[in-house]
């Protein structure tokens, strides 16, 4: 059997032609379009919305967040430390009454 | 962040994929006609064709974030996209994409090609041959002779080495030579038995 030469094959190959794409191809699309990424615009845009973070900035992110997280607990604990030294002070459960500075004892008798 | 007059091929990607409408419109009409017509010669229905188009630019904006432009070009992209949603939508239609067996080895798919291709069509004749090509050597020729990629292109959009790609385009027109000679002439077959389109026998 025969075979074709190269030069020959190219051309018996061009004979098979596929037609260009209808006009409504773009019409289609672009309604796909709109209702994939044009509808979820405005405020429910951003429920939707997704950001591309590298990961290692994502690692330093969280790292400085509980960094700095730790840091304003320590700082809250140094701050409520002198007041809770005062709510344990002898005073304290008496309601706010203080010890006298000098002790006068009244003696009462009582008439027979 | 993307300015609005870039017009590469990346730079409307990008801005398509954040509902820019106009930078969609652009790249729909840049690249419409080639992956259709891909699309096209691989589902052999324009009705195929046509949902794969739309399909594939919206699936490609979907995940225009990971779309590198260092790594391939976008149309190598937009023909593995195609590629993708046809196994997916149509599988029965390239069963045996991954066969790597050669046709020439396999007498009886020669002679039902040679019954099947008479009494057609020149055009007729040249689409049912190529759909006789084993599914990994037809998508190599198609990419190739008519999508007209480059070998590196194509090794992109097949995910196979360079190799691998002029391996197959090589057997699928050894194929396609032997199985063609009979109605469009050659060295041994005399004068062409197709012309102007159409079988003389």
């Amino acid at each position: 059997m025969g075979r074709l030469p190269d030069d020959d094959l190219d051309r018996v190959l061009d004979e098979w032609r596929v037609p260009s794409p209808p006009a409504r191809i773009e019409a289609k699309a672009l309604a796909a379009y709109r209702a994939e990424f044009r509808e979820a615009k405005g405020w429910l845009g951003l429920v939707g919305m997704r950001v591309a973070i590298p990961l290692p900035v994502l690692v330093v992110a969280l790292l400085g967040m509980v960094s700095l997280s730790i840091m304003v607990f320590r700082l809250e604990a140094g701050r409520s430390a002198p007041a809770t030294v005062e709510s344990n002070s002898p005073a304290a459960p008496w309601g706010g009454l203080q010890p006298v500075s000098e002790l006068r004892p009244v003696i009462l008798r009582s008439s027979q | 962040m993307v300015e609005v007059n870039d017009t590469s091929d990346h730079g409307l990607l990008k801005s398509a994929s954040t509902g820019d409408e106009r930078a969609f419109t652009e790249l729909f009409r840049r690249y419409q006609q080639p992956v259709y017509r891909y699309a096209f010669r691989l589902t052999g229905s324009a009705e195929s064709a046509e949902d794969l188009t739309q399909e594939c630019f919206i699936r490609v904006l979907r995940s225009a974030a990971r779309f590198d432009a260092e790594r391939g070009s976008l149309r190598s992209y937009l023909y593995a996209t195609v590629r993708n949603l046809a196994i997916s939508l149509a599988r029965p239609a390239l069963d045996g994409l991954d066969d790597e067996a050669d046709s020439l080895g396999v007498p009886d798919l020669a002679m039902g090609a040679e019954e099947r291709l008479l009494g057609h069509e020149a055009a007729s004749i040249v689409q049912s041959a190529i759909a006789m090509l084993p599914a990994a050597q037809r998508e190599a020729l198609i990419l190739i002779h008519y999508q007209e990629l480059s070998l590196q292109e194509a090794a992109d959009v097949l995910s196979i080495d360079v190799g691998a790609v002029k391996s197959r385009v090589h057997r699928a027109r050894e194929n396609l030579k032997q199985w063609l000679a009979p109605h469009f002439g050659g060295p041994a077959g005399g004068e062409a038995r197709v012309r102007h389109g159409k079988t003389t026998g």
